[in-house]
């Protein structure tokens, strides 16, 4: 456990990693991926693309029906100290308050624990550490969970859905507590969301995942930079060079978002889309072909243990 | 009692795991640890007293009239409806071992239900092992810690429940209640509850939903108990021979002489010169080969469904 001193370059890395459940389509199918340390990464995707499976899996919480996950430079159970995971519904012990759930946090991290990080954050949410879990309503219930997850002063943190149940200014607050931790302790988020404003604002780095695999993966100003939304007068066939991800008429014309493959022809009005648009047409056209930014790109010699 | 039960407990389990493990675990299942202590409390409070004062009436009509005319008399003088509230001293006798029997019930709906079923339901487990705590080490601190808790519980009350056996057995009714008493307490009577924790854990671990798993506990620990008490090698409830037992009248010479059957004619008893009566239940020499066959039956049930226990959530969740 303590043999991996140096800080490796990747966070987390699959590879071929595949989850079945039981005799349904599989939830994870040959999923390959490389998330560098230190971004924020944003996990998007469709209900039951896969994101919670593979946030559980890399927490090593569940074992996956083939493929390797690598945490931290090791496998997922032999880096528990060092990450933090926020299930979707925010698993909390009922009976215990919140100063004694803090203080199984202390108990169960001793090694590491931050007491005065884990407090700060409950008083911001104006708390009474006395209450019990069982009081709180979904969005407190959220806050204490959230400070389990910070007062470990984890180097990875796989966040499920972690603002869904946050009134709209609690979830800014909460954002920002969580963004100055990640930035001042240089920790790497994966964060698997639905609400893309939020998205944009905290996350510098995008994994699409789409039928069990990602879909597009990188750095989101790389991603958006390699996608183009042209308007024209014209059909898709024009834009034969490039790949087409997602091509409408609009009005008399029409509107594409395409990856670019050299320049775009004349003609075409172009501008650098949104990462709503991005995700959007993405989501549209699951059968569009997979785009990886090669620092997202799984390498497929770390494909050991 | 209930000091040295607190007392010992953690210390037994504070090796293996991490102490804030086991504080946690302590903490979790602290309304859980309360009762089963006001339980052992409480059972050891009549065994006590069993052992003392609530003996002495039915002692002393023993001792003037013997056991036709005592023992039988002092247990059906006060038949009620339900022979186990009825005060007489032959029924309160069992009440204990009825009280051991239903807390080992409730140790296996426990283990199934709170201990484990629940916590894989809620997701409070997958929080406890995205700590610093593997799923093993988890497993090991929630067998553990009731575990200690179940063995210097229960101990404590079959040494007591011994020692008064060995006080006032001689004042029950003869039949197969004292034998089948005599055959389950022992070593056994710790190893049954110890079965019914690994069984419930178990059984929580591959049912993961709160309610099959207590269900399936119970039926579990249902099966456990019947078995102990209809197959050899244990203790055998029916088609057996009573415990033999000796009585004698003692007269005024100091000579025994057999019971006269005077029943309660003091007259009679007089003309006899009885002055006291004795009546003892002799030990049998198949009582340790059986308690320890059945213990290490009970126990090796025991690792079976820990060992499965443990490749079940090495199968389910990550490296441990």
């Amino acid at each position: 456990m303590s043999s991996i001193s140096t800080t490796p370059a990747v966070a987390l890395e699959a590879s071929g990693l595949a989850k079945r459940y039981g005799r349904r389509p599989a939830a994870l199918d040959d999923c390959s991926f490389r998330l560098p340390t230190g971004r924020i990464s944003a996990l998007v995707g469709p209900n039951g693309a896969g994101k919670s499976t593979l946030l559980a899996l890399a927490a090593g919480l569940l074992r996956p029906t083939s493929g390797t996950v690598t945490v931290l430079g090791g496998a997922p159970g032999a880096a528990r100290d060092r990450i933090a995971y926020l299930a979707q519904n925010k698993p909390l012990y009922p009976q215990l308050t919140i100063a004694e759930t803090l203080r199984m946090g202390a108990e169960l991290n001793p090694a590491r624990w931050d007491a005065a990080c884990a407090a700060r954050v409950v008083e911001q949410g104006d708390l009474d550490p006395k209450s019990r879990i069982r009081g709180l309503s979904g969005g407190q219930r959220t806050r204490v969970a959230l400070a389990l997850a910070l007062g470990k002063r984890p180097e990875l943190m796989l966040l499920d859905e972690p603002m869904a149940d946050l009134d709209p200014l609690a979830r800014h607050e909460m954002m920002g507590t969580l963004m100055a931790d990640a930035a001042e302790h240089g920790t790497t988020v994966l964060m698997s969301s639905h609400i893309v404003a939020e998205l944009a604002d905290a996350c510098d780095h995008l994994l699409l995942l789409g039928g069990g695999r990602v879909r597009l993966g990188g750095g989101i100003d790389d991603l958006l930079a390699a996608h183009t939304l042209v308007t024209g007068r014209g059909t898709p066939a024009d834009l034969a060079p490039h790949t087409v991800i997602e091509s409408r008429t609009a009005g008399r014309g029409l509107t594409a978002l395409i990856r670019r493959d050299g320049l775009v022809g004349e003609g075409w009005a172009t501008e650098e889309p949104s990462l709503e648009e991005l995700l959007l047409a993405h989501l549209r056209a699951p059968e569009a072909p997979a785009l990886l930014t090669p620092g997202t790109t799984a390498t497929t010699a770390a494909v050991t243990a | 009692m209930s000091a040295t039960t607190l007392a010992k407990a953690p210390a037994a389990v504070e090796r293996p795991a991490p102490r804030g493990l086991v504080r946690s675990v302590l903490r979790l299942h602290r309304t859980a640890l309360w009762i089963w202590l006001a339980f052992v409390a409480f059972t050891a409070g009549l065994l006590l007293w069993l052992t003392g004062p609530g003996a002495d009436a039915t002692a002393r009509q023993l001792e003037r009239f013997g056991y036709g005319g005592g023992v039988m008399e002092a247990a059906y003088s006060t038949d009620t409806l339900f022979y186990f509230t009825s005060g007489a001293y032959n029924d309160l006798f069992y009440d204990p071992d009825t009280l051991i029997t239903l807390a080992s019930f409730a140790v296996a709906l426990f283990a199934g239900g709170p201990l484990i079923a629940r916590e894989l339901e809620s997701g409070t487990a997958q929080l406890a092992w995205t700590q610093s705590v593997s799923p093993a080490r988890w497993l090991t601190a929630k067998l553990a810690v009731p575990a200690a808790f179940v063995v210097v519980g229960t101990g404590l009350l079959t040494l007591l429940y011994r020692q008064l056996w060995s006080a006032h057995s001689n004042l029950l009714i003869a039949g197969i209640g004292p034998r089948s008493l005599y055959f389950s307490l022992g070593p056994a009577t710790v190893a049954a509850p110890l079965l019914g924790l690994a069984l419930g854990t178990l059984i929580g671990l591959a049912v993961r939903r709160t309610l099959p798993a207590l269900a399936f506990s119970g039926f579990a620990y249902f099966l456990v108990h019947a078995f102990r008490g209809n197959h050899w090698p244990f203790q055998g409830r029916y088609q057996q021979p009573d415990l033999s037992s000796r009585s004698h009248a003692i007269t005024s010479t100091g000579a025994e002489i057999s019971d006269p059957g005077c029943y309660t004619d003091k007259a009679c008893l007089a003309g006899h010169d009885v002055v006291r009566f004795t009546r003892e239940y002799l030990p049998s020499s198949d009582y340790w080969p059986r308690q320890l066959l059945e213990t290490g039956v009970l126990l090796a049930l025991t690792a079976v469904a820990v060992a499965l226990a443990f490749g079940l959530l090495r199968r389910r969740a990550a490296t441990g």
